[in-house]
């Protein structure tokens, strides 16, 4: 059998080849392993449940109608329906105010339970959506949605909704409605990730729409007048 | 100048568009719920041995509107094409991705298939003897009548079903039940309309509803397809009575909920037509009831089939303000919202009870029922 030399701290030393092989490959394994935990936490800690929400500050909103038409021309909303629109209130001191509104992608969503099928679900990013292949159009979700954010396509006989445009979250580009806001009324984020929106969240005094239905909205605004609440 | 300016607010524009998403149709669907409720009732009826002729009646009647009760709800689904996919993709159990449980899903893809066979079978054995006996009178239907028969040739051999049936009587109670509150008991668990988020009784409401429509409908049976056309309908008249009664009750006490919680309220504005036509609907159910009452008075045939007419109008009326006239009040609560139906969509309503006649024909022409239920 061939022999390596090699030095040691006694000086060289002769080792069998067989013997030298073992001794690398356990060191190799060795030093890898921590490498490969850290990395494996590291790629957990990237695969982090999301909890995609959106921040509104109602005062920002002048009803310009731009988040409307471009999610109409994103998605391709048919006339009549609408996956987001801005409502007109007018308070008592005479002041207009204007409140966008949409699918809350509610932590508890009431349209998901009626859903005979499971056409509707909860992605683990928290938004709400709609499996067009599933669905038979019954409509019980749009019954149950307490934000009239459900419409029935009469292209399709599906369900539609606000997506929070996730076919552009997949690209990294933010929702059409919050892109063409001139105002920066829309916020829109990641809540478990340090951010503009969570900073916004926590700092501000928010409140949710219809919170007594326990659906758990997932749109928070600032400064919602009561008429709008309804 | 009023704090709330709704309609004028664009609030909600998607049921401004599209109020009225389920269709009077779903109205004939609730109607012909109430065949659960006559099964039901002749599974009481076998077990406690109450009005023993009378319940071939119950349960051809219960079965020919059970048969064909989701034909309602498949004329109303938007995407025909994927209904399959509510037998192989239920939502009866939940998860992360699919909260909570369908009750649509529970009560039509699973109970039904499972009350129908059950049904079927108990009426099939429980109808066998008099349908051999039947069946040796010859005729076209004689050969089928064998069939069904299942080789019961015998009062002993019939008697020997007699646990079998018991069993099945029972089984049946449960889903049967459930069916009797259905679909309208999901209603109140639909945060989004105001209307049925208030009304709680409605479970019970589809229920004494449903013993009108189960008095009614065997009333009429009866009448048909039998010569004794004076004696037997007042036990039937008793039921159409109790469930007159319940339901007016059960209506006038949400009315005077809804005015003594919403009267004060812009949020009354949507509950006002409802109680209104609740109102109606109790005139006429206690109408039905005085009517019946007469019935059992002075036995006619002709006052046992008006009270029952009257019972199903009264029934159908009730039936619609719950389903077609509250799906018309905003999600505010604070207005309710104009539709137009069209003949389309009323004609499919009445073409699903059609079909069930139709079927309770079929029935009650293959099946004895004069000497029903001998043992």
């Amino acid at each position: 059998m061939s022999t390596i030399k090699y030095k040691s701290w006694r000086g060289w030393l002769d080792i069998k080849r067989r013997e030298f092989l073992k001794a690398a490959a356990t060191t190799i394994v060795v030093a890898a392993t921590p490498i490969a935990v850290t990395s494996n936490a590291q790629s957990k800690d990237s695969r982090k449940r999301k909890r995609y929400a959106m921040y509104i500050d109602v005062s920002k909103c002048y009803g310009c109608m731009a988040c409307v038409v471009a999610c109409a021309g994103e998605n391709n909303v048919p006339i009549g329906g609408f996956r987001t629109w801005v409502e007109r209130h007018v308070k008592p001191d005479g002041s207009v105010i204007f409140v966008p509104k949409q699918c809350n992608h509610c932590e508890n969503a009431p349209c998901v339970h009626p859903c005979p099928t499971g056409a509707t679900f909860r992605r683990e990013d928290g938004l709400v959506l709609v499996d067009h292949d599933l669905c038979i159009g019954c409509g019980a979700c749009v019954e149950a949605c307490p934000y009239g954010a459900r419409y029935m396509n009469p292209v399709t006989g599906t369900v539609d909704k606000c997506t929070f445009c996730d076919h552009r979250l997949a690209k990294g580009l933010l929702p059409a409605c919050v892109e063409a806001c001139p105002t920066g009324a829309r916020v829109f984020g990641d809540l478990e990730e340090d951010g503009e929106l969570k900073e916004l969240v926590e700092s501000q005094p928010v409140e949710v729409l219809k919170s007594w239905t326990g659906a758990e909205p997932m749109i928070f605004y600032k400064g919602l007048p009561k008429e709008a609440n309804r | 100048m009023s704090g709330y300016t709704y309609p004028y607010g664009y609030s909600y524009p998607n049921e401004f568009s599209e109020p009225l998403v389920w269709l009077p149709v779903m109205v004939a669907y609730s109607l012909l719920a109430s065949g659960a409720t006559l099964i039901l009732i002749a599974s009481i009826a076998y077990l406690t041995g109450w009005q023993k002729r009378l319940v071939p009646y119950m349960l051809l009647t219960g079965l020919g509107m059970y048969a064909v009760v989701l034909l309602g709800p498949l004329a109303d689904v938007r995407a025909p094409e994927h209904s399959l996919k509510f037998l192989t993709s239920l939502h009866i159990t939940p998860s992360s991705t699919n909260l909570g449980i369908s009750l649509i899903s529970l009560h039509a893809a699973l109970l039904w298939p499972i009350t129908f066979l059950l049904a079927a079978v108990f009426a099939v054995i429980y109808l066998s003897y008099p349908t051999y006996r039947y069946s040796l009178a010859g005729g076209r239907l004689a050969g089928l009548r064998r069939i069904l028969s299942l080789g019961v040739s015998s009062s002993e051999k019939y008697r020997s079903y007699s646990p079998l049936l018991k069993a099945l009587a029972v089984i049946l109670v449960i889903p049967t039940l459930l069916w009797s509150m259905y679909p309208t008991s999901i209603l109140p668990t639909q945060t989004a309309n105001p209307i049925w988020r208030s009304w709680q009784l409605l479970p019970l409401t589809q229920l004494a509803g449903g013993i009108v429509v189960a008095g009614s409908a065997t009333t009429l049976t009866y009448l048909a397809f039998t010569h004794n056309r004076v004696e037997g309908p007042s036990a039937l008249m008793k039921l159409l009575i109790t469930g007159s009664v319940a339901s007016a009750f059960l209506l006038l006490l949400q009315t005077a909920y809804w005015y003594i919680a919403l009267g004060d309220t812009f949020l009354y504005a949507a509950a006002k037509p409802i109680s209104l036509w609740a109102i109606v609907a109790a005139i006429v159910f206690a109408a039905a009831a005085a009517i019946a009452y007469q019935a059992i008075k002075k036995p006619s045939a002709s006052m046992a089939a008006l009270a029952s007419i009257i019972g199903i109008i009264a029934s159908i009326i009730n039936l619609w303000n719950i389903l077609v006239n509250a799906q018309l009040a905003s999600k505010t609560g604070a207005a309710t919202l104009p539709a137009t139906l069209g003949l389309v969509q009323i004609l499919e309503a009445i073409a699903v009870p059609a079909l069930a006649v139709f079927v309770i024909i079929i029935l009650f022409w293959i099946f004895p029922v004069g000497g029903g239920g001998n043992e």
